[in-house]
């Protein structure tokens, strides 16, 4: 008796079950949107377009590239749709996550980019953190320190973490979407996940404490403890 | 050991609310939705008649498998009985 309601319990509080009933809605939605139902497509873009967005935008220079591509990937996805066969173990979102790094991928063949984004800039504009910082600049601060330090990781680790802590995936999802094993995925997690934590709270603190012989410039320290891509 | 898969929870859990805030703005959000939604139309599986039995025998296979079998049964039964049946109303 206590072994079923534990099992029980367990199935009910694990986000397995939620997520099995979410992706069956998601599956019902597609269907109605290769009917051409414009509801069905709107709410799969809004249940999906953030994710795929955190996914992009470190692929991309900046915020206006990466919502262009978004756009691009979401009308090749959903005029696609036809071509989407549900599989066990895979979210649609695995799909349209293939899809969209794919577009950006081919995007960025035509006009590379060096991979440093305009968020220093965003930074120096702020200028030193000081204590009446209102939490919208405050978020600022953090999104353009993620961004930097991102930008420090190789485009392939860039990527794995992205869409592992951006878009939601697991493990598994991931390795499935970039082509390498599990085991490796939650490797390179671990590992980036740290170094991104430190480099963000480095980057925060050298705002905190300018450089005083440069005051028109943060000076963003390089961290050394690990190699550089 | 539990100690150490709480704090990697935490860390995961901390980059996960630090990535949240990559998002676009709320407006062009509802911009690029349009310009999508604005070329969504009704779509016909143009699969070839190969592809759609392949797919097919993967989801179903005892069916589709018995239906193949049947119908080479069909047409390997089919013309000897009938060329039978013309030569017995012949006579």
């Amino acid at each position: 008796m206590f072994i079923l309601l534990t099992f029980t319990l367990d199935g009910l509080d694990g986000s397995g079950l939620n997520e099995a009933a979410d992706e069956d809605e998601v599956q019902r939605l597609v269907d109605r949107a290769r009917r051409g139902d414009r509801a069905a497509a709107g709410r799969i873009y809004r249940l999906h377009a953030k994710r795929v967005f955190r996914a992009l935008r470190p692929l991309c220079r900046n915020d206006e590239e990466a919502e262009e591509v978004l756009q691009d990937a979401f009308i090749k996805a959903l005029g696609a749709l036809v071509r989407y066969r549900r599989r066990r173990g895979a979210r649609f979102i695995t799909w349209l996550l293939t899809i969209s790094l794919n577009t950006a991928r081919s995007r960025l063949r035509r006009k590379p980019v060096t991979l440093v984004p305009t968020e220093p800039a965003t930074l120096e504009r702020l200028g030193p953190r000081t204590a009446n910082l209102d939490d919208s600049d405050e978020d600022e601060a953090r999104r353009a320190a993620l961004m930097f330090a991102l930008s420090e990781l190789s485009d392939r680790d860039r990527e794995i973490v992205t869409l592992r802590y951006g878009s939601g995936l697991n493990a598994s999802e991931v390795g499935a979407v970039c082509g390498i094993r599990e085991a490796n995925v939650r490797k390179i997690c671990q590992r980036r996940r740290d170094r991104l934590l430190r480099r963000v709270t480095e980057i925060l603190s050298a705002q905190d404490h300018p450089p005083t012989c440069r005051d028109d410039v943060v000076d963003i320290p390089i961290s050394h403890a690990e190699e550089r891509p | 050991m539990t100690t150490e898969r709480r704090d990697d929870d935490r860390r995961d859990t901390e980059l996960s609310e630090l990535m949240s805030k990559i998002e676009p703005a709320p407006h062009r959000l509802a911009q690029i939705e349009q310009a999508v939604l604005a070329t969504v139309k009704p779509q016909t599986d143009r699969q070839s008649l190969v592809a759609e039995w392949l797919e097919l025998l993967k989801v179903r296979p005892l069916f589709t498998g018995g239906l193949a079998l049947a119908g080479s049964a069909a047409l390997l039964l089919l013309n000897p009985t009938s060329s039978l049946l013309a030569t017995l109303l012949k006579l």
